[in-house]
């Protein structure tokens, strides 16, 4: 078969492919060039015709890429020359360009059998294109994976402080919790749920104050309304009661704000620290101070200043407090006769006996010695006050066991009323000591 | 016994030990193509010869493909013919993993793209034609004949239908050869792929080349 047809056909082909194709016979001549060829080199296939492939272009080829068309036409061996190993082998530019910037290759030699021996294809790709989208994927791919870098490291480093505050959390003395604006308990560590009485599953539904005593609820929600809307510091001593045993326990309770990245307030971050011990001998404390040891009544300072109390508000509450002014007869000559004990036994009943004869929100006090003074938080009318000491007399003069023996003893009483008798403390308990007198004298 | 467990009883001793030494030094010029080109020590096993069918071929490539099962397989393919001597299909394989580590090695690009770029598949392609057409080029000069190739073809797949192309009856001659880059652990073998004909062909031209 001839090869000129052949040729002949390649041409039509050649012609229309988008690609290079140039045909080296087996001396390594020029015998197709087709139009890309020309186009991307500036040379015409008239100009190269049986020129070899080093002589064909205006400027030097790729040494390697003669090595494998030597390979081609001598072993029969196909080569491929990657873009990425060999990227511009070729003189070859973009149609309409004057630059001399190279275009993007890729090249595939061929070995074809022909009657007068191996012949050579050579096929060029333009892959500029691939390359450009490749470079663009590769840039993407980097910035994504820095990206991913600088999330990690802040996922890390978010890990790290929220890990450190649940440690801090678990360990802290005291009680850590979070509320909403509501006060429903977002976070709460194991130490506030105890102290608060609440179980793990009620976190997230309850509020905080949900186990807060009765005496205390009022008060609290009260503070905590206000502080919310202020949006300021809460700081507060209540009680928790825990609901599993009514245990009552003093905590102090302190939290702060909790601002959104926007400046809102979120809701509120707190501890609780238990003071119920140091609450507890406050207390006691306090109630010492005010007593009297021997029978638990009220002592004198206590009563005055109490008075004193009452008397300022009158007006106000619209009551008329008065005052009963007690001492025991011939106190002395049990004393005497039986010993101090005995007397203090005399004492502490008369206490229990005024406490049970008298109303829940008269003051009793021993003033001393063996006087009592009593004060009547309200008194309807003066004319009462007979009546009340009467009653008080009674009681009192009621046997009483010393032990040994039964004894029986008398109170003298002197009142003063608020405001026909006085309107300040010490005339109207000048006034009820006289009058105290008075009764003693007229008794004997 | 099959015609193909016959085939290779035919030969004797002598005569798979000539091929296996064949193969060594065809392979032997390869490796050290390769070598050159990721300018690092590979280390080679000695050949071993095998007349395998394509199932047996497959349980095969299970220790090709190692402890890592899941890695799929990276073959690069010629086909090459010797006149009427023989004919085969030449092929490289490394696992997919190790052919990205080998080509961005050598392009010097560490960007983390999963999947091999067009480019990067191109590139293996001529680092997997330049090690085949050493090695047949070795071949050709020692039996002093003629053996023309095509042009490589990449493909990435599970070992189980990198082969689909052969039917079920084609006897796989199989000389296999570690190829080991140490510093990056990657192994690649190298397969020839020839049907009964081409095995006694290619065994002929063996018995001239060392004269039995």
């Amino acid at each position: 078969m001839n090869s000129q047809p052949a040729i002949d056909m390649l041409n039509i082909f050649a012609e229309a492919i988008d690609a290079g194709l140039i045909v080296l016979d087996d001396q390594g001549r020029i015998r197709l060039w087709n139009r890309w060829v020309e186009q991307f080199s500036r040379r015409s296939f008239q100009e190269v015709a049986g020129l070899g492939l080093t002589e064909a272009f205006a400027a030097p080829i790729d040494r390697r890429i003669a090595m494998g068309v030597r390979e081609v036409l001598d072993l029969g061996l196909a080569r491929l020359f990657a873009h990425a190993l060999h990227p511009t082998p070729f003189p070859l530019f973009a149609i309409g360009d004057q630059s001399t910037t190279r275009i993007k290759q890729s090249v595939k030699l061929k070995p074809l059998k022909t009657p007068q021996g191996i012949w050579c294809l050579l096929q060029i790709m333009d892959v500029t294109e691939v390359v450009r989208r490749e470079q663009l994927l590769r840039q993407q791919s980097r910035q994504l994976s820095d990206k991913l870098e600088h999330i990690s490291a802040a996922q890390e480093q978010l890990f790290r402080s929220e890990q450190r505050f649940r440690e801090l959390a678990k360990q802290a003395p005291v009680g850590i919790f979070e509320v909403d604006l509501q006060g429903v308990v977002r976070f709460a560590n194991d130490r506030w749920l105890k102290m608060a009485g609440v179980t793990p599953d009620e976190q997230h539904v309850v509020r905080w104050t949900h186990n807060v005593a009765d005496e205390d609820i009022a008060r609290i929600e009260r503070a905590w309304s206000s502080c919310v809307q202020l949006e300021g510091h809460f700081a507060e001593e209540l009680r928790y009661t825990d609901p599993a045993n009514g245990n009552i326990v003093w905590v102090r309770l302190e939290a702060s704000a909790l601002r959104g990245e926007d400046g809102n307030l979120v809701g509120y971050i707190g501890t609780v620290v238990d003071i119920h011990d140091v609450k507890e001998s406050a207390i006691k404390n306090e109630l010492k101070a005010s007593q009297d040891v021997l029978t638990g009544l009220y002592n004198r300072e206590y009563l005055s200043s109490t008075l004193q109390q009452a008397l300022k508000t009158v007006e106000r509450k619209q009551v008329q407090p008065a005052v009963l002014f007690l001492d025991l007869d011939l106190f002395k000559e049990i004393n005497d006769e039986y010993g101090h004990e005995a007397g203090d036994i005399v004492l502490r009943s008369v206490a229990r006996r005024l406490k049970r004869t008298l109303r829940g929100d008269d003051v009793i006090a021993r003033f001393g010695g063996d006087e009592f003074v009593v004060m009547l938080a309200d008194v309807k009318s003066p004319e009462d006050l007979p009546q009340i000491a009467s009653k008080v007399r009674m009681a009192i003069s009621l046997p009483i066991n010393i032990g040994v023996k039964h004894v029986t003893i008398h109170a003298s009483i002197g009142w003063a009323s608020y405001p026909h008798d006085g309107v300040e403390v010490l005339p109207l308990l000048r006034l009820a000591d006289e009058r105290m007198y008075l009764d003693k004298r007229g008794r004997r | 016994m099959t015609d193909d467990k016959q085939l290779f009883a035919d030969f004797t001793e002598l005569q798979l030990d000539a091929l296996a030494e064949t193969f060594n030094l065809s392979l032997g010029e390869a490796a050290a193509v390769f070598s050159e080109m990721v300018a690092e020590p590979i280390e080679l096993t000695v050949p071993t010869v095998k007349i395998l069918r394509r199932e047996e071929l497959l349980k095969e490539l299970g220790k090709v493909q190692g402890a890592d099962k899941v890695d799929r397989l990276c073959a690069i393919n010629q086909h090459f013919d010797a006149g009427d001597a023989f004919h085969t299909d030449t092929m490289l394989v490394f696992p997919e993993q190790g052919s990205l580590e080998i080509v961005r090695k050598m392009l010097g690009d560490g960007t983390s793209i999963d999947q091999i770029t067009e480019l990067e598949q191109d590139a293996l392609a001529e680092i997997g034609n330049i090690i085949i057409n050493s090695c047949m080029s070795s071949l050709a000069n020692l039996f002093q004949t003629t053996i023309e190739g095509t042009l490589p073809v990449v493909k990435t797949t599970e070992a189980a239908s990198l082969f689909d192309p052969y039917i079920n009856s084609d006897v796989i001659l199989i000389a296999q050869i570690g190829m080991t880059m140490s510093t990056q652990n990657i192994s690649g073998y190298m397969l020839f792929i020839m049907d009964v004909a081409s095995v006694r062909g290619f065994m002929a031209q063996v018995q001239r080349l060392f004269g039995i």
